[in-house]
């Protein structure tokens, strides 16, 4: 290779290094006199915000100062404020948002064709708890997390319409948004429990879809739901069964304890375990014996769940309990290990 | 000037064109890496910008995470450690800290600091580890649980972890790693946004001269200290540049042992940390991976920039030098274990890109570079390179290494700002040009030194690493 050309290589490289460090030095340097512009900005908002959230009211032109922020800057002003602030403050905030026209802004920005401005107009909407009407088409928006934020919107609405477009959402997947909506439908609570049931009530072909609504239905834990829950358990998915039996757990009485000491014979390692944990919550010591029975059980996670139940059950329990930690065998090893996580409960005198 | 044969002549020149080639090719391949790198950047900022990350705390549906910290005589620094472990934003934690054999006061320390209590040790043992004598649960935070056991090496450690563990989440991390408050919560989201998820890593950053309070790491600088301002462009390079990159470019196949995330059940049924590898992280993930292309299960590794954490480096040349050679002999072990991969098309991009990436870049390049300047001397000396052009390429091949650094630099200013004032930022680009003179040579050297102990399967432990403990 040529000389000249090698040179030419060369310096055409040097370039880039040199273009890169002017780069980063007039970033860092713009940024410092950014800070001290803006700082002078953001403090005064800050001040005037924390006045009009606690209840004084904000002059003429001080309303007039703030309106004249640029959006990203009042945006960021209450997501701070939206975030620590909750009741007739978060009223306050909405109504002022209003005021200044950020909601408004925000609104059309739900409409922007960049996905990062409709996600910053919903999570700042969501924050206000605000948005009707504008962030509903959002729920199908092509970006995931879009969609995302617009499902953690529809949590704080209250609305039976949208938990019903949720639940449809859930029962025909969307994988990424899962989590999103099992929460958001859990926030809703009572609202979302009719629609719930009605889709738990239809024939599933789809497993998952099913385990999905139940982990929703375990959270809400209305007693509507225990007919079904009783319905389920011997469902041929061993996960269907599992959270039958938290959801029992969580309705309680006597004949949701009499189902789980029926699921204590499962095939299913899962659920047998489930049902011991699930009666341990209960503090059925009826169970006690079933449990003990368990302790010698050959799957280590039933063993050591029915003598986490027993310890739970109370004096019976912790009877069986001390009585096997005198055997050496593996039932004796979870029953030692049971009776010591009792007494390092806070507020346990040694149980052991 | 001594009359070098005709075919000498050839040989040396062909060499230098390969040499040539394989610099050019590496070098496009980073720019690739840049532009991979650059767009997944500009994303999370945008994905960052007003994040509610709190909602996650109030969640029922957050999993539950355990993180667990194998512990080998880190005395000066576990008490630190295990407060900011404590301290972290998350609902569902259980801290499990494992003493794997320490001859100092490690247990006795935490023993005094947390008010552990013994519990039998009760544990379903799916992967089979040295002894565990002990089982302590702390008084003060139930969610606290010590591990004593026999020495048995830090994969061994973290599967007698894993047994204990009954988050569906395990944490991997290093004893002497302070993790940010709200990094969990940061990492776990593509767990909850994705199902196929296995594997997450979030970035390593170095805390050395930093200030350290009650577990969090309070104010931020660049180590004035040559060896670990070196380390810290070395890191942000790897992490915001190199890991960032392969998000896009056929996936990750490195989460960093002092700090990654993975699904418990899917780490069990492959069996855990291997105990014999010394790249016992890289192991595991390229496991995972295979695993899942095998299996038909999820698999998927994803690298996110904005959870950090924060390790002290090593200051002394020598355990420096020990930590590289043992990186460079895991990086042989792994990619010998794992030969089947290379350019088969049934793993995909791990096969036709990741893999041979590691295997031609990440661990024959210090040969390359030897091979290739000794090569260019003793063709300068015997006349059949010409001198003038062996330096412009020596030069270019430096001056493009700077501008790498340079980039990482960039990409962390324009997404992170972690070093507010401007003297700290200057200094990032002082390491970045002086780590060309000396210390990038040095590593060449640890590196080759590695492959040779390799090769000659010489047995090194876990590494001796003295540690001031974190400055206050």
């Amino acid at each position: 290779m040529e000389v000249p050309y090698i040179k030419l290589l060369v310096g055409v490289i040097a370039l880039l290094p040199g273009g890169l460090l002017v780069a980063y030095l007039a970033i860092v340097f713009q940024r410092a006199l950014w800070l001290r512009w803006d700082r002078g900005n953001l403090e005064w908002a800050r001040a005037a915000m924390l006045d009009v959230a606690t209840g004084e009211a904000l002059s003429t032109s001080n309303k007039r100062r703030l309106s004249a922020l640029s959006p990203s800057v009042q945006a960021r002003l209450f997501n701070e404020f939206a975030a620590i602030f909750a009741g007739p403050q978060s009223e306050i905030l909405r109504v002022l948002a209003e005021d200044i026209g950020l909601t408004q802004h925000l609104k059309q920005r739900c409409k922007s064709w960049f996905w990062w401005r409709r996600l910053v107009a919903v999570r700042t909407l969501t924050l206000l708890s605000t948005g009707l009407g504008s962030v509903e088409p959002l729920l199908d928006d092509r970006n995931s997390q879009v969609r995302y934020q617009a499902i953690e919107w529809a949590g704080g609405t209250g609305s039976e319409a949208i938990a019903s477009t949720l639940i449809d959402r859930l029962y025909h997947g969307d994988p990424f948004c899962r989590y999103a909506l099992e929460d958001s439908l859990t926030r809703m609570g009572k609202v979302a429990s009719t629609p719930l049931k009605a889709r738990l009530e239809e024939k599933h072909e789809d497993d998952q879809a099913l385990v999905a609504m139940l982990e929703v239905a375990v959270r809400i834990a209305g007693p509507e739901y225990e007919q079904i829950a009783r319905s389920l358990v011997s469902h041929r998915s061993p996960e269907v069964r599992d959270l039958c039996a938290e959801l029992l757990a969580r309705l309680g009485g006597d004949d949701a304890a009499n189902t789980l000491i029926e699921m204590l014979d499962d095939e299913s390692s899962r659920v047998a375990s489930s049902a011991a944990r699930s009666l341990g919550r209960l503090k059925h010591w009826p169970a006690s014996t079933r449990l003990a029975d368990l302790l010698d059980d050959p799957r280590w996670t039933v063993r050591n769940e029915a003598a986490l139940a027993l310890a739970n059950v109370g004096a019976p329990g912790i009877l069986m309990l001390q009585q096997k930690a005198r055997t050496d065998d593996a039932g004796g090893s979870v029953s030692k290990f049971a009776l010591d996580i009792l007494a390092n409960r806070p507020g346990v005198s040694a149980a052991a | 000037m001594i009359e070098v044969p005709e075919q000498w002549r050839q040989i040396l020149t062909t060499i230098e064109y390969v040499s040539i080639i394989y610099v050019l090719a590496v070098n496009s391949f980073y720019i690739l890496l840049f532009i991979a790198a650059g767009s997944q950047i500009w994303r999370h900022s945008l994905l960052a910008r007003r994040e509610q990350l709190w909602r996650a705390l109030g969640s029922s549906f957050t999993p539950t995470v355990s993180i667990l910290a194998p512990a080998h005589n880190e005395e000066a620094t576990v008490t630190e450690s295990v407060r900011s472990l404590l301290s972290l934003s998350y609902p569902n934690l259980q801290v499990i800290i494992i003493n794997d054999g320490s001859t100092d006061a490690t247990l006795a320390t935490l023993q005094a600091e947390f008010d552990l209590a013994p519990v039998h040790p009760a544990f379903w043992e799916q992967i089979q580890t040295k002894p565990v004598g002990n089982l302590y649960q702390s008084l003060a935070h139930t969610n606290l649980i010590v591990i004593d056991k026999e020495n048995g090496g830090k994969a061994d450690a973290l599967n007698a972890g894993l047994n204990v563990a009954t988050g569906k989440l395990v944490c991997a991390i290093d004893a002497d790693t302070i993790i940010e408050p709200d990094a969990l919560q940061r990492l776990v989201r593509p767990f909850m946004t994705n199902s196929d998820v296995v594997a997450a890593g979030g970035t390593i950053r170095v805390v050395n001269e930093s200030s350290v309070r009650h577990g969090r790491v309070q104010n931020v600088r660049v180590p004035r200290n040559p060896l670990a301002g070196f380390q810290l462009i070395e890191y942000l390079r790897a992490f915001l540049f190199g890991r960032l990159g392969w998000n896009s470019l056929g996936g990750n196949l490195i989460i960093s042992g002092a700090f990654g995330l993975f699904r418990r059940d899917a780490v069990i049924r492959v069996g855990g940390y291997s105990e014999d590898s010394v790249g016992e992280d890289m192991e595991l993930i390229a496991s995972l991976r295979r695993s899942a292309y095998r299996s038909g299960r999820p698999g998927r590794v994803e690298f996110i920039p904005d959870p950090v954490a924060w390790t002290e480096v090593p200051v002394a040349l020598e355990i420096l030098g020990n930590q590289r050679d043992r990186w460079h002999r895991g990086l042989a072990d792994v990619l010998w274990r794992y030969r089947g991969l290379m350019f088969n098309p049934r793993y995909r991009s791990l096969g036709m890109i990741a893999y041979p990436y590691f295997v031609l870049v990440e661990l024959i390049s210090p040969v390359v570079e030897v091979v290739g300047f000794v090569i260019a001397i003793a063709g300068i000396s015997l006349g059949v390179i010409d001198a003038e052009v062996g330096l412009w390429f020596l030069l270019a091949a430096y001056v493009y290494g700077l501008a790498v650094s340079l980039l990482a630099i960039l990409l962390d200013e324009i997404a992170y700002r972690r070093y507010s004032s401007v003297k700290d930022r200057l200094w990032l680009v002082v390491w970045a040009v002086a780590e060309n003179f000396g210390y990038r040579q040095l590593t060449v050297y640890w590196r080759l030194r590695g492959l040779v102990r390799y090769f000659r399967r010489s047995k090194v432990g876990w590494g001796a690493m003295k540690r001031k403990g974190f400055s206050t």
